[in-house]
Protein backbone atom coordinates (compact mmCIF):
# COMPACT_ATOMS: atom_id res chain seq x y z
CA UNK A 1 0.00 0.00 0.00
CA UNK A 2 2.51 2.57 0.99
CA UNK A 3 4.20 1.75 -2.47
CA UNK A 4 1.29 2.84 -4.18
CA UNK A 5 1.67 6.03 -2.35
CA UNK A 6 4.95 6.90 -3.17
CA UNK A 7 4.29 5.63 -6.62
CA UNK A 8 1.22 7.94 -6.87
CA UNK A 9 3.51 10.87 -5.96
CA UNK A 10 6.50 10.25 -8.13
CA UNK A 11 4.41 10.00 -11.20
CA UNK A 12 1.71 12.79 -9.87
CA UNK A 13 5.36 15.16 -9.77
CA UNK A 14 6.42 13.68 -13.13
CA UNK A 15 2.78 14.09 -14.82
CA UNK A 16 2.72 18.21 -13.52
CA UNK A 17 6.30 18.90 -14.66
CA UNK A 18 5.06 17.12 -18.35
CA UNK A 19 2.13 19.60 -18.40
CA UNK A 20 3.77 22.74 -16.68
CA UNK A 21 6.26 21.67 -20.11
CA UNK A 22 3.95 21.65 -22.74
CA UNK A 23 2.10 25.34 -21.63
CA UNK A 24 -0.74 26.73 -20.50
CA UNK A 25 -4.13 25.75 -22.00
CA UNK A 26 -7.53 25.08 -21.45
CA UNK A 27 -8.77 21.97 -22.61
CA UNK A 28 -11.63 23.59 -24.86
CA UNK A 29 -8.71 25.66 -26.08
CA UNK A 30 -6.63 22.77 -27.22
CA UNK A 31 -5.79 22.17 -30.57
CA UNK A 32 -6.79 17.97 -31.75
CA UNK A 33 -3.02 16.77 -31.40
CA UNK A 34 -2.37 18.71 -27.94
CA UNK A 35 -5.89 17.18 -26.15
CA UNK A 36 -4.52 13.51 -27.94
CA UNK A 37 -1.30 13.96 -26.16
CA UNK A 38 -3.03 15.05 -22.90
CA UNK A 39 -5.24 12.35 -22.57
CA UNK A 40 -2.76 9.71 -23.72
CA UNK A 41 -0.56 11.03 -20.48
CA UNK A 42 -3.73 10.62 -18.08
CA UNK A 43 -3.88 7.81 -19.37
CA UNK A 44 -0.32 6.39 -19.11
CA UNK A 45 0.19 7.43 -15.85
CA UNK A 46 -2.51 5.73 -14.51
CA UNK A 47 -0.66 1.90 -15.83
CA UNK A 48 1.89 2.01 -13.31
CA UNK A 49 -0.41 3.35 -10.74
CA UNK A 50 -3.09 0.27 -10.96
CA UNK A 51 -0.12 -2.04 -11.81
CA UNK A 52 2.19 -2.02 -9.27
CA UNK A 53 4.57 -4.94 -11.40
CA UNK A 54 4.68 -2.08 -13.74
CA UNK A 55 8.60 -0.04 -13.27
CA UNK A 56 7.38 3.47 -12.55
CA UNK A 57 10.36 4.79 -15.10
CA UNK A 58 8.26 3.02 -18.12
CA UNK A 59 5.67 5.55 -17.39
CA UNK A 60 7.76 8.49 -16.87
CA UNK A 61 9.79 7.96 -20.47
CA UNK A 62 6.23 7.35 -22.13
CA UNK A 63 4.89 10.94 -20.68
CA UNK A 64 8.46 12.43 -21.11
CA UNK A 65 8.21 11.46 -24.92
CA UNK A 66 5.01 12.45 -25.22
CA UNK A 67 6.29 15.84 -24.01
CA UNK A 68 9.16 16.26 -26.02
CA UNK A 69 6.94 15.20 -29.60
CA UNK A 70 4.31 17.92 -28.58
CA UNK A 71 7.11 20.68 -28.17
CA UNK A 72 8.85 19.43 -30.98
CA UNK A 73 5.42 19.17 -33.29
CA UNK A 74 4.50 22.79 -32.22
CA UNK A 75 7.72 24.31 -32.97
CA UNK A 76 7.75 22.67 -36.00
CA UNK A 77 4.16 23.64 -36.76
CA UNK A 78 4.74 27.40 -36.33
CA UNK A 79 7.52 27.42 -39.22
CA UNK A 80 5.61 24.94 -41.59
CA UNK A 81 1.79 26.30 -42.32
CA UNK A 82 1.46 23.38 -44.58
CA UNK A 83 1.77 21.03 -41.42
CA UNK A 84 -0.07 22.97 -39.16
CA UNK A 85 -2.82 22.61 -41.18
CA UNK A 86 -2.67 18.85 -41.41
CA UNK A 87 -2.12 18.75 -37.42
CA UNK A 88 -5.21 20.92 -36.58
CA UNK A 89 -7.32 21.84 -39.50
CA UNK A 90 -8.37 25.06 -40.45
CA UNK A 91 -11.00 27.41 -39.49
CA UNK A 92 -14.02 27.68 -41.95
CA UNK A 93 -16.39 30.29 -42.92
CA UNK A 94 -20.12 29.06 -41.99
CA UNK A 95 -22.18 32.18 -42.28
CA UNK A 96 -21.63 35.00 -45.04
CA UNK A 97 -23.72 37.82 -44.74
CA UNK A 98 -25.92 36.29 -42.76
CA UNK A 99 -26.29 33.41 -45.45
CA UNK A 100 -25.36 29.86 -43.88
CA UNK A 101 -23.06 28.28 -46.16
CA UNK A 102 -24.77 24.74 -45.69
CA UNK A 103 -21.60 22.77 -47.97
CA UNK A 104 -19.24 24.26 -44.82
CA UNK A 105 -21.22 22.68 -42.66
CA UNK A 106 -21.96 19.66 -43.94
CA UNK A 107 -17.71 19.80 -44.41
CA UNK A 108 -17.48 20.03 -40.76
CA UNK A 109 -20.54 17.75 -39.82
CA UNK A 110 -22.20 20.71 -38.28
CA UNK A 111 -25.79 20.45 -37.28
CA UNK A 112 -28.18 23.99 -37.25
CA UNK A 113 -29.00 23.38 -33.64
CA UNK A 114 -24.93 23.20 -32.78
CA UNK A 115 -24.62 26.58 -34.82
CA UNK A 116 -27.28 28.30 -33.13
CA UNK A 117 -26.42 27.11 -29.98
CA UNK A 118 -22.68 28.35 -30.91
CA UNK A 119 -23.93 31.86 -31.88
CA UNK A 120 -26.39 32.07 -28.75
CA UNK A 121 -23.62 31.68 -26.95
CA UNK A 122 -22.17 34.58 -28.77
CA UNK A 123 -25.16 36.74 -27.56
CA UNK A 124 -26.55 36.37 -31.55
CA UNK A 125 -30.02 35.43 -31.63
CA UNK A 126 -31.04 36.39 -35.24
CA UNK A 127 -28.60 35.21 -37.89
CA UNK A 128 -29.50 37.96 -40.75
CA UNK A 129 -27.43 40.26 -38.32
CA UNK A 130 -24.54 38.24 -38.92
CA UNK A 131 -21.58 39.44 -41.46
CA UNK A 132 -19.64 36.55 -40.88
CA UNK A 133 -19.17 33.64 -38.82
CA UNK A 134 -15.94 31.41 -38.54
CA UNK A 135 -15.83 28.02 -36.78
CA UNK A 136 -12.31 27.61 -35.81
CA UNK A 137 -10.05 25.10 -35.44
CA UNK A 138 -11.02 24.54 -31.21
CA UNK A 139 -14.80 24.08 -31.87
CA UNK A 140 -15.31 27.61 -31.19
CA UNK A 141 -17.12 30.19 -33.24
CA UNK A 142 -16.57 33.70 -34.06
CA UNK A 143 -18.71 36.08 -35.06
CA UNK A 144 -18.67 39.43 -36.91
CA UNK A 145 -22.02 41.34 -37.25
CA UNK A 146 -22.90 43.20 -39.95
CA UNK A 147 -21.50 47.04 -39.08
CA UNK A 148 -25.50 48.60 -38.74
CA UNK A 149 -25.65 46.43 -35.71
CA UNK A 150 -22.47 46.52 -34.13
CA UNK A 151 -22.27 48.26 -30.92
CA UNK A 152 -21.31 51.73 -31.15
CA UNK A 153 -17.84 51.99 -29.65
CA UNK A 154 -16.49 55.68 -28.02
CA UNK A 155 -14.34 55.89 -30.63
CA UNK A 156 -17.23 56.00 -33.05
CA UNK A 157 -18.63 59.47 -31.62
CA UNK A 158 -15.26 60.61 -30.74
CA UNK A 159 -15.75 60.27 -27.16
CA UNK A 160 -12.80 61.36 -25.07
CA UNK A 161 -11.43 58.93 -22.19
CA UNK A 162 -9.16 58.29 -19.93
CA UNK A 163 -6.15 56.37 -21.45
CA UNK A 164 -5.78 53.29 -20.78
CA UNK A 165 -4.40 51.69 -17.85
CA UNK A 166 -3.90 48.34 -16.44
CA UNK A 167 -4.81 47.86 -12.97
CA UNK A 168 -2.12 45.08 -10.75
CA UNK A 169 -2.51 43.67 -7.52
CA UNK A 170 0.22 45.17 -6.10
CA UNK A 171 -0.19 44.22 -2.00
CA UNK A 172 -2.54 41.13 -1.22
CA UNK A 173 -3.03 39.98 1.71
CA UNK A 174 -1.06 42.25 4.05
CA UNK A 175 1.95 41.36 1.07
CA UNK A 176 4.01 43.52 -1.05
CA UNK A 177 4.02 42.34 -4.55
CA UNK A 178 7.19 43.28 -5.91
CA UNK A 179 6.07 41.88 -9.32
CA UNK A 180 3.64 44.33 -10.12
CA UNK A 181 5.63 47.66 -8.65
CA UNK A 182 8.17 46.93 -11.19
CA UNK A 183 5.62 46.54 -14.15
CA UNK A 184 4.17 49.65 -12.87
CA UNK A 185 7.51 51.89 -12.68
CA UNK A 186 6.57 52.28 -9.28
CA UNK A 187 7.91 51.89 -5.53
CA UNK A 188 7.18 50.78 -2.43
CA UNK A 189 7.77 54.17 -0.53
CA UNK A 190 5.00 55.30 -2.85
CA UNK A 191 2.61 52.59 -2.17
CA UNK A 192 3.22 53.40 1.30
CA UNK A 193 2.13 57.29 0.61
CA UNK A 194 -1.12 55.96 -0.54
CA UNK A 195 -1.83 53.70 2.18
CA UNK A 196 -1.31 56.74 4.64
CA UNK A 197 -3.55 59.52 2.82
CA UNK A 198 -6.31 56.04 4.35
CA UNK A 199 -4.75 56.26 7.56
CA UNK A 200 -3.38 52.39 6.88
CA UNK A 201 -0.35 50.41 6.54
CA UNK A 202 1.05 47.22 4.37
CA UNK A 203 -0.24 44.55 6.72
CA UNK A 204 -3.63 46.15 7.17
CA UNK A 205 -4.63 45.86 3.58
CA UNK A 206 -6.01 42.51 2.17
CA UNK A 207 -6.12 43.81 -1.25
CA UNK A 208 -4.38 46.96 -3.16
CA UNK A 209 -4.65 47.03 -7.17
CA UNK A 210 -2.77 50.21 -8.63
CA UNK A 211 -2.46 51.68 -12.21
CA UNK A 212 -0.24 53.40 -13.72
CA UNK A 213 -2.08 57.13 -13.20
CA UNK A 214 -2.17 56.03 -9.51
CA UNK A 215 -5.47 55.26 -9.70
CA UNK A 216 -6.09 52.70 -6.59
CA UNK A 217 -8.38 50.13 -5.24
CA UNK A 218 -8.23 49.37 -1.55
CA UNK A 219 -9.94 46.47 0.58
CA UNK A 220 -8.96 46.36 3.99
CA UNK A 221 -8.07 43.20 5.48
CA UNK A 222 -10.48 42.21 8.21
CA UNK A 223 -9.76 40.92 11.41
CA UNK A 224 -9.89 37.11 12.30
CA UNK A 225 -12.38 35.98 14.80
CA UNK A 226 -11.06 32.79 16.04
CA UNK B 1 13.31 28.91 -26.50
CA UNK B 2 12.96 27.53 -23.32
CA UNK B 3 10.08 25.11 -24.22
CA UNK B 4 12.95 23.66 -26.83
CA UNK B 5 15.87 23.53 -24.25
CA UNK B 6 13.21 21.74 -22.03
CA UNK B 7 12.43 19.02 -24.82
CA UNK B 8 16.62 18.72 -25.24
CA UNK B 9 17.57 18.24 -21.71
CA UNK B 10 14.46 16.18 -21.65
CA UNK B 11 15.73 14.02 -24.78
CA UNK B 12 19.13 13.40 -22.76
CA UNK B 13 16.97 12.52 -19.71
CA UNK B 14 14.83 9.94 -21.85
CA UNK B 15 18.53 8.71 -23.95
CA UNK B 16 20.31 8.29 -20.13
CA UNK B 17 17.67 6.00 -19.31
CA UNK B 18 17.24 4.24 -21.86
CA UNK B 19 21.09 3.39 -22.47
CA UNK B 20 21.21 2.63 -18.17
CA UNK B 21 18.41 0.29 -19.20
CA UNK B 22 20.29 -1.60 -21.86
CA UNK B 23 23.65 -2.13 -20.09
CA UNK B 24 21.77 -3.03 -17.06
CA UNK B 25 20.12 -5.75 -18.62
CA UNK B 26 22.63 -7.08 -21.28
CA UNK B 27 25.30 -6.91 -18.20
CA UNK B 28 22.79 -8.82 -16.01
CA UNK B 29 21.82 -11.60 -18.87
CA UNK B 30 25.38 -11.88 -19.55
CA UNK B 31 26.61 -12.47 -15.80
CA UNK B 32 23.78 -15.07 -15.24
CA UNK B 33 23.76 -16.88 -18.72
CA UNK B 34 27.39 -17.66 -17.31
CA UNK B 35 26.32 -18.63 -14.32
CA UNK B 36 23.97 -20.78 -15.89
CA UNK B 37 26.07 -22.53 -17.96
CA UNK B 38 29.00 -22.71 -14.55
CA UNK B 39 25.18 -24.83 -12.97
CA UNK B 40 24.71 -27.24 -15.64
CA UNK B 41 28.49 -27.91 -15.67
CA UNK B 42 28.66 -28.80 -12.62
CA UNK B 43 25.31 -31.32 -12.85
CA UNK B 44 27.08 -34.60 -12.54
CA UNK B 45 28.83 -33.17 -8.75
CA UNK B 46 26.34 -33.07 -5.86
CA UNK B 47 28.59 -30.59 -4.30
CA UNK B 48 29.36 -28.57 -6.97
CA UNK B 49 26.00 -27.90 -8.24
CA UNK B 50 24.63 -26.87 -5.01
CA UNK B 51 27.74 -24.55 -4.93
CA UNK B 52 27.22 -23.45 -7.84
CA UNK B 53 23.18 -22.68 -7.86
CA UNK B 54 23.99 -20.80 -4.48
CA UNK B 55 26.87 -18.70 -6.55
CA UNK B 56 24.07 -17.88 -9.28
CA UNK B 57 21.92 -16.94 -6.15
CA UNK B 58 24.22 -14.89 -4.73
CA UNK B 59 24.71 -12.73 -8.55
CA UNK B 60 21.01 -12.50 -8.84
CA UNK B 61 20.62 -10.87 -5.37
CA UNK B 62 23.03 -7.87 -6.77
CA UNK B 63 21.32 -7.75 -9.78
CA UNK B 64 17.63 -8.05 -8.80
CA UNK B 65 17.33 -4.24 -6.69
CA UNK B 66 18.38 -2.63 -9.91
CA UNK B 67 16.72 -4.55 -12.70
CA UNK B 68 13.35 -3.91 -10.46
CA UNK B 69 13.36 -0.55 -11.73
CA UNK B 70 13.81 -1.46 -15.51
CA UNK B 71 11.75 -4.59 -15.97
CA UNK B 72 8.40 -6.11 -15.34
CA UNK B 73 8.33 -7.24 -11.76
CA UNK B 74 6.86 -10.13 -12.66
CA UNK B 75 9.14 -11.52 -15.00
CA UNK B 76 11.96 -10.33 -12.24
CA UNK B 77 10.19 -12.54 -9.46
CA UNK B 78 9.48 -15.41 -12.16
CA UNK B 79 13.25 -15.67 -12.52
CA UNK B 80 14.11 -15.02 -8.37
CA UNK B 81 11.48 -18.06 -7.80
CA UNK B 82 13.06 -20.41 -10.51
CA UNK B 83 17.01 -20.06 -8.71
CA UNK B 84 15.60 -20.40 -5.80
CA UNK B 85 14.28 -23.50 -7.01
CA UNK B 86 17.33 -24.41 -9.01
CA UNK B 87 18.80 -24.70 -5.34
CA UNK B 88 16.84 -27.27 -3.99
CA UNK B 89 17.28 -29.72 -6.85
CA UNK B 90 20.67 -29.79 -6.60
CA UNK B 91 22.26 -32.88 -6.15
CA UNK B 92 18.48 -34.49 -5.58
CA UNK B 93 16.80 -34.11 -9.19
CA UNK B 94 19.17 -33.88 -11.84
CA UNK B 95 16.53 -33.81 -14.33
CA UNK B 96 14.10 -31.14 -13.32
CA UNK B 97 17.71 -29.51 -12.42
CA UNK B 98 18.77 -29.04 -16.21
CA UNK B 99 14.99 -28.43 -16.81
CA UNK B 100 15.12 -25.45 -14.23
CA UNK B 101 18.40 -24.23 -15.67
CA UNK B 102 17.03 -23.97 -19.23
CA UNK B 103 13.50 -21.71 -17.53
CA UNK B 104 15.93 -19.20 -16.37
CA UNK B 105 17.99 -18.97 -19.59
CA UNK B 106 15.11 -18.88 -21.41
CA UNK B 107 13.05 -16.05 -19.12
CA UNK B 108 16.36 -13.75 -19.10
CA UNK B 109 16.11 -14.56 -22.78
CA UNK B 110 12.47 -12.74 -22.58
CA UNK B 111 13.56 -10.14 -20.24
CA UNK B 112 16.58 -9.02 -22.35
CA UNK B 113 14.75 -9.33 -26.07
CA UNK B 114 11.89 -6.86 -24.44
CA UNK B 115 14.84 -4.61 -23.10
CA UNK B 116 16.49 -5.14 -26.92
CA UNK B 117 15.82 -2.96 -29.86
CA UNK B 118 14.41 -5.62 -32.28
CA UNK B 119 11.54 -5.94 -34.54
CA UNK B 120 9.81 -7.93 -32.05
CA UNK B 121 9.57 -5.65 -29.46
CA UNK B 122 7.33 -3.15 -31.48
CA UNK B 123 4.72 -5.09 -31.77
Amino acid sequence: MIMTLIRTGILYIFVTVGIRIMGKRQIGDMQPNELVVTLLISEIAALPLQDTTQPVVNGIIAIFMLVILEIVLSIVSMKSFRLRKLMSGSSIVVIKNGQIDQSAMRKVRMTLVDLIELLRGQQVFDISTVAFAVLEVNGSLSVLLKNEKQAVTTGDIQLETPPDALQLPVITDGRIIKESLKALETDRESVEKILSTKGLSIPEVFLMTLDRHYNFNIVERKERHV
Amino acid sequence: MRRLTAAIILSVFLAGICITNSIVVKNAYKNLGENIEICRNAVSSAEESLSAAQHLEDEWVQVEEILTAFVDHDIVDEIGVSIARLKNYAGVHEADYLAECTVIEMKLEHMKDNAEFGFHSFF
